[in-house]
């Protein structure tokens, strides 16, 4: 069985999606899944099965939240070693670096190259951003909140959808998804 | 977040190419302009493909924009 991480989008952030985590853990249970795990309430679910297909778990997961909750939430999905790869290859070495500044945006696809180029090309800001894959790795040096570099534009530009986590939250979840590789996963 | 042990000449390769700009630099290799300056201070990692970009930018092998300090 393999273990993969579920990431919504814009849950509980203000918006109209607000879910509580018991519910939504309930409805990825629903679903078959093993050892669902949720972290935060920013939507983060974490589960193990022995389906392969990452593509498709989004989408039954996606049915699934819009028949129990009635939203429509759209979310992206990782296995463990996908997560432990993208952690491993942080790209911010300075020591004094804030792990809080330090996001991944993970994308449904692999962005195109014209929305790439046209996106570092306006954008005028301080932050440091690199595509790596259907991943982009993003560093706020003057923080996320007044930042005009947002979800928003992100997707904008990169024709595809996608939800970013920092650097925390992305240790905290690769730490969960070893815990229930281990087998320890009955917990919170 | 450890410091790198890898020295990069990008600072010196640009202004052998015309005086290039960091953000000239950038938008040919697809990152943000202070994701260059990082990399030029060794305080960002870039990837294997950024790292290749650059070295296809300046027409030159890996080796002569990155070095590893061996034992270092």
């Amino acid at each position: 069985m393999t273990v993969f991480i579920s990431m919504l989008r814009a849950v509980n952030v203000g918006g109209t999606s607000r879910i509580k985590m018991e519910p939504l853990r309930a409805a990825y249970e629903g679903l078959g899944f093993k050892d669902v795990r949720s972290l935060l309430q920013s939507g983060n679910v974490l589960f193990r099965t022995s389906l392969k297909d990452s593509r498709q778990l989004a989408q039954r997961i996606k049915q699934e939240l819009e028949r129990k909750f009635g939203l429509e939430i759209d979310g992206v999905i990782r296995t463990l070693p996908e997560l432990a790869s993208i952690v491993e290859r942080s790209p911010v070495l300075s020591p004094r670096a804030d792990p809080a500044k330090l996001l991944v945006m993970f994308l449904a696809s692999v962005p195109d190259a014209q929305g790439q180029a046209r996106l570092v090309k306006t954008h005028k800001g301080p932050e440091m951003l690199e595509v790596r894959g259907p991943e982009v790795y993003l560093y706020y040096p003057e923080g996320v909140g007044r930042s005009k570099l947002t979800t928003a534009v992100l997707e904008r530009h990169l024709g595809a959808m996608g939800t970013a986590r920092n650097w925390n939250t992305l240790t905290k979840l690769l730490e969960a998804a070893r815990e229930i590789e281990r087998g320890g996963g009955a917990g919170e | 977040m450890a410091a790198l042990p890898i020295d990069n000449q990008i600072r010196r390769l640009r202004f052998e190419h015309g005086e290039m700009t960091q953000q000239q630099l950038a938008e040919r290799i697809g990152v943000t302009r202070q994701t260059v300056n990082a990399i030029e201070l060794g305080k960002y990692s870039p990837s294997l493909e950024v790292a290749f970009r650059i070295a296809v930018v300046f027409k030159v092998p890996l080796e002569q924009v990155f070095q590893y300090r061996h034992g270092g």
